[in-house]
């Protein structure tokens, strides 16, 4: 009898057991699911890269910023890229580096970003600018004798001759927009901009002259390949070159109406970028070549850097210009398989 | 009471027949209105936080129903003026369509694309291809030239390969027939395809559309599967009525059913016919059971047919009740999640399975009280019944040995341990791109991922900002926290894209910049922003920028592309964006989740991802009451459960192994399956208590019991296995196929565990409900004894 007596306590207890349970999981039991966080990642869908600079000639090492303050680096040459923490969520218009270590970038809102150890940190600089759209810089260039420029809005032209430390303006206070800066062999400083404007500065900034330009349309870059010969690039697809160290600039026609915004000079050829992924390609002797940074990539590039082995180009998005063709850089697998069908 | 009430039924077994004949005429009557449809609302849980936002905003920001279409070219791009009249033609032809929300129509060719293009008059927004085509190479070249450099048109209504062309279209929900809108999209396509263009077409309208579009094959499968169930009733049962019965009880009570419901106004989601099957075989259960009894009873007692009737409707109305009362309180337990589909199901189901205590319990035998027996002779005799015989002794010598049972129940204890496992893999939501309920090769799934591998995505949810004040949406602060979350939206792999204000200021500044990318993006201050908002909508009709903004400029919405609607997809893309707005507050404007198809699908899939568990739990407590109630002890609710579970997990394993997810066409099958095979249990432990009562012995009373309803259960199973795997072979439809396969899966875990798994449990743990004292009301010393005299007085009495 006693043993039926527990066998039924037992039945009743876990009876009671699993109904308990029963009810708990019914009504106090609310799932949960291991949702992925999302990783920012160093190169986005929507990022626009407005600058590139690739230190020493070898490509290895490459800084690229653009939006929201963004500044990625590659130390492999593009295979992988570190986002590197900024101070700001201006937009950066460009970067330029002295060397692996050194560099700035510069952007809206009188953003100037300085760093001395490789970009692990940035630091941002107090610089006066001109009232009234003066804060808008555009362009960061390092020249070869080691001077850093920055070119910008109302007439903005930005120098330092102690690696960044100190930076005072070199132009007077203009209502124009300074798209470009170049030094030629000679030493004499460039500036292209708004309205086919071109000055040239013989005394590193002192003094300005505005030469004769061809073109009313805005000059977008500006580059000089030696021996007194120089192209500049700008909207609706114009191209002038001078042979005469600059005294004399000359139109040359294309068959292109697309913007072209930046051009660089790779020791044997110009290489344009613009929108609608144009590639202009040409020499001082005058032959052009009007092309595609790759087959159905209609997208646009604001920034061309060369390198011993090809081109670093940035603007919606970043890649690369080599003999073996072009790839885009991209931290996305299933964007770069988009990419690889547009190339072939 | 049970005696009395048989006793009463067979005597006026005329009345009853004549009444249940009027009843399924005039119900049947009803049932020829039954609307076969699918309705979207269905899907939605109404009471959800995203459905809320989905029915405040869709008029505006975009509903669920969208269809996207895509004219893509085998060489060369687009612009071609045959190409793009075809565009036209569509984005035209659409406005025609029922239901079409005329506002939401969006191609090359509509007039809400524009390109902002300054002038020597100064800034113009001008609609890129509206009214009229390019008529010369020139302007072509001009128009390609536009397309690639407007951000809101290429990549997104242009392919970045140039090669397709996009045109999207929203539906009014509350409008939409997808019975027409399928074949007039057919058509307006039939129209303009030609040599070395191809259009096409995604979108859930359409979907539905197809799914409508094969109901005359859903139809012929079922004629087929009713075909061969009777075939094989025949081979198995043999005789005339054992063909027959099974087919009217579940016949009849279904349109008992389909005739309620009509006039409920419930309509019957194509989807669901496969389902009703699952349903019916109760009915076939339950009357070969009757039948089987009715033999048993007249060969063992040698009793005229009314008799045995009588005696098999009293002996097997009890089980056969608790069996429908379990099955119909598990169903009903489903109708607690909110979503009217599966409620609509639940109630179906648990409407259905009651009609069955009428339409088949009492129905059933007193059809059998009018054979008669004596000429009544075999049409067919397969030999089929020696088989059985045989494989119902070898169950018995199996379960009735203390080795072997163990073994059998170790085997179903591992079974249930790594089943339940498994089962725990299974996914919430689709598991794979495409839709789940076509075959992945389907000319629509295929059509999916040619659009998505092009397009940023057909499917869409809209995430709204909800501000305080009027102009918020123009405040730089916010709208640099729009983008910053569309970038960090766009870093999921299934979102292909994000569209928002910004994306219309942007290409304004630039513009006004010459066309300078550097000055892509908002400005400084509100001012500024609406005055690039006044440049970007100059001249253009109210609704162009609806799908982003009121026009106040108070709450707005980023619209996101999806490449596919995975329960994986949407859960992460939930999830970031609530983790975005939780660390990236902005004074005064709010996120809210989230509309448009995805935000529905999200709905759907946290209602049923956070129900499922609690229905199953709830499902098995109803089965515990209900069994611990019938024989008043609590020890047969605990006996009963582990077969439940293992029905179940088994399934679910197999469900997460083919890779079928939980969603809301697949959950009703889940929850209507759960019940599903009790009743084989109860059958086989009644009569194991039955005959256990009159001779005293565990192993007689086991082999007695498989003998008779354990032959029945065979016979059910094999029916309804063999005939509902047609849908595997037949159907085009792969939802059907693989609910055709679950539901066969279902049968043969619950017939197998009834079996051998409750005999083996029955023969070791000699549970107490089974061998205890016989109680009062129950009486199973008047078997055959009795005679027709005897209890026509009793009846009366």
């Amino acid at each position: 009898m006693n043993k039926n007596y527990v066998s039924y306590a037992l039945e009743v207890a876990l009876s009671l057991l699993i109904l308990g349970g029963l009810f708990w999981v019914a009504f106090f039991v609310k799932p949960s699911v291991d949702v992925p966080s999302v990783e920012a990642q160093a190169i986005e869908p929507r990022d626009n890269f407005f600058g590139v600079a690739s230190p020493g000639d070898s490509g290895r090492v490459v800084w690229a910023a653009g939006s929201f303050g963004k500044i990625v680096r590659s130390e492999d040459g593009g295979k992988t890229w570190q986002i590197q923490p900024t101070p700001v969520k201006s937009h950066l218009q460009d970067i330029a580096a002295w060397d692996a270590e050194t560099a700035f970038a510069a952007g809206d809102k009188g953003v100037l970003l300085m760093t001395r150890n490789g970009g692990d940190s940035w630091q941002l600089l107090e610089v006066d600018t001109f009232p009234m759209g003066g804060g808008q810089f555009l362009r960061a260039h390092v020249d070869a004798e080691g001077r850093g420029w920055v070119a910008g809005g109302m007439g903005t032209v930005l120098l330092s001759e102690d690696r960044g430390a100190t930076w005072q303006q070199a132009h007077p206070r203009k209502d124009v927009s300074w798209n470009d800066i170049a030094v030629d062999s000679s030493g004499a400083v460039w500036v292209v901009g708004e309205f086919g404007e071109i000055q040239r500065s013989p005394d590193g900034g002192d003094t300005w002259e505005s030469i004769p330009s061809p073109t009313a349309s805005s000059l977008m870059a500006i580059t000089f390949s030696g021996r007194g010969k120089g192209i500049a690039v700008g909207l609706s697809g114009t191209v002038i070159q001078t042979v005469d160290s600059g005294k004399h600039w000359t139109a040359v026609e294309l068959d292109t109406s697309a913007h072209l915004f930046d051009v660089s000079w790779s020791g044997a050829r110009y290489q344009a970028v613009g929108n609608g992924g144009v590639l202009v390609s040409g020499t001082d002797s005058g032959q052009w070549d009007i092309g595609s940074v790759a087959d159905g990539n209609y997208g646009w590039y604001t920034n061309i850097t060369a390198t011993d082995g090809g081109f670093y180009i940035a603007g919606r998005g970043i890649r690369f210009l080599g003999p073996q063709g072009s790839h885009a850089f991209t931290s996305r697998t299933d964007v770069a398989q988009v990419d690889k069908r547009e190339s072939e | 009471m049970i005696k009395r009430l048989s006793g009463f039924l067979i005597q006026w077994r005329v009345a009853v027949v004549a009444l249940l004949a009027v009843v399924t005429v005039v119900l049947g009557y009803f049932a020829l209105g039954l609307e076969v449809k699918t309705t979207f609302s269905d899907l939605q849980p109404a009471n959800h936080p995203y459905v809320q936002i989905n029915e405040k905003y869709k008029t505006t920001f975009g509903g669920a129903n969208v269809v996207t279409l895509m004219v893509q070219v085998d060489k060369g791009d687009i612009f071609r003026r045959d190409i793009l009249e075809i565009v036209q033609r569509i984005t035209k032809d659409l406005q025609y369509i029922d239901a079409v929300n005329q506002f939401q129509i969006t191609s090359l060719a509509s007039k809400k694309i524009k390109n902002v293009q300054a002038s020597t008059e100064g800034i113009e927004s001008l609609p890129l291809m509206w009214p009229d085509l390019p008529s010369s190479d020139q302007e072509i070249e001009v128009l390609r030239e536009a397309a690639i450099s407007n951000p809101m048109v290429y990549g997104q209504y242009v392919s970045k390969d140039l090669s397709a062309a996009l045109i999207t279209v929203d539906f009014i929900d509350r409008l939409i027939d997808y019975d027409k809108v399928y074949p007039q999209i057919q058509e307006i396509i039939n129209e303009v395809e030609v040599d070395g263009v191809e259009v096409k077409v995604v979108g859930q309208p359409i979907l539905a559309g197809l799914i409508i579009n094969y109901l005359p094959e859903t139809l012929k499968i079922v004629g087929m599967i009713i075909g061969v169930i009777a075939l094989l009733l025949l081979v198995t049962e043999g005789t005339l009525r054992g063909m027959l019965l099974p087919l009217l009880s579940g016949g009849v009570t279904g349109v008992w059913v389909m005739g309620v419901i009509t006039l409920m106004g419930i309509n019957l989601d194509p989807l669901a016919i496969v389902i009703t099957f699952l349903i019916a075989a109760r009915a076939v259960s339950h009357t070969i059971q009757l039948n089987s009894a009715f033999d048993d009873e007249r060969r063992s007692g040698g009793l005229n047919s009314r008799d045995a009737a009588r005696l098999a409707l009293r002996k097997l109305f009890r089980p056969g009740l608790l069996g429908l009362a379990t099955d119909a309180g598990a169903m009903l337990v489903v109708a607690l999640t909110p979503i009217p589909l599966l409620q609509k199901a639940s109630l179906i189901g648990a409407m259905w399975v009651g009609a069955m205590v009428i339409g088949t319990l009492v129905m059933v035998p007193v059809a059998l009280s009018w054979v008669r027996a004596d000429s009544e002779h075999r049409l067919v005799d397969l030999r089929v019944n020696t088989a059985v015989s045989a494989f119902l002794r070898l169950c018995t010598r199996l379960t009735t040995n203390r080795a072997s049972a163990s073994a059998v129940l170790i085997v179903a204890v591992v079974l249930l341990a790594v089943s339940g496992f498994f089962a725990k893999d299974i996914t919430v939501g689709d598991a794979n791109p495409g839709s789940p309920i076509l075959w992945p090769d389907s000319e629509y799934n295929r059509s999916d991922a040619s659009i998505n591998s092009r397009f940023p995505g057909s499917d869409r949810m809209f995430v709204v900002i909800e501000g305080e004040e009027p102009d918020a949406l123009k405040r730089p602060e916010v709208l640099d926290n729009i983008m910053q979350y569309q970038q960090y939206m766009e870093n999921l792999e299934g979102v292909g894209g994000t569209q928002s204000l910004v994306d219309v200021i942007r290409p304004v500044n630039m513009v006004l910049h010459e066309g300078n990318p550097r000055f892509f993006k908002t400005g400084d201050n509100a001012l500024v922003n609406g005055e690039f908002l006044f440049f970007a909508l100059a001249g253009s009709d109210p609704g162009d920028i609806a799908r982003f903004s009121d026009i106040k400029y108070q709450n707005g919405a980023v619209q996101l592309s999806f490449r596919d609607h995975q329960g994986d997809t949407i859960r992460t893309a939930i999830q970031a964006s609530k983790d975005f707005a939780a660390a990236n507050p902005v004074d005064g404007v709010e996120y809210r989740l989230a509309g448009g198809l995805i935000g529905v699908l999200a709905a759907a899939n946290e209602v049923i991802f956070s129900g499922q568990i609690q229905s199953i739990a709830l499902a098995l407590l109803v089965l515990f009451f209900f069994c611990a109630l019938a024989y008043r002890s609590s020890q047969a609710g605990l006996f009963f459960l582990p077969l439940v579970v293992l029905s179940n997990t088994v399934t679910f394993s197999f469900m997460s192994w083919q890779g079928i997810s939980l969603n809301v066409n697949t959950l009703p099958v889940a929850a209507l399956g759960i019940g599903l095979g009790v009743d084989y249990a109860f059958y086989i432990t009644d009569r194991i208590r039955e005959s256990f009562h009159k001779d005293g012995d565990v192993r007689e009373a086991i082999a007695f019991a498989l003998s008779t309803a354990g032959r029945a259960v065979i016979v059910t199973a094999a029916t309804m296995i063999a005939s509902v795997v047609l849908w595997y072979f037949f159907s085009s439809l792969r939802f059907q196929a693989e609910m055709g396969l679950l539901i066969a899966l279902w049968m043969s875990v619950s017939a197998i565990s009834a079996l051998v798994v409750i005999p083996s449990m029955v023969y070791l743990l000699r549970p107490r409900f089974i061998f205890g004292a016989v109680r009062k009301g129950e009486d199973y010393s008047a078997d055959s004894a009795g005679t027709g005299a005897a209890y026509a007085v009793q009846g009366r009495a």
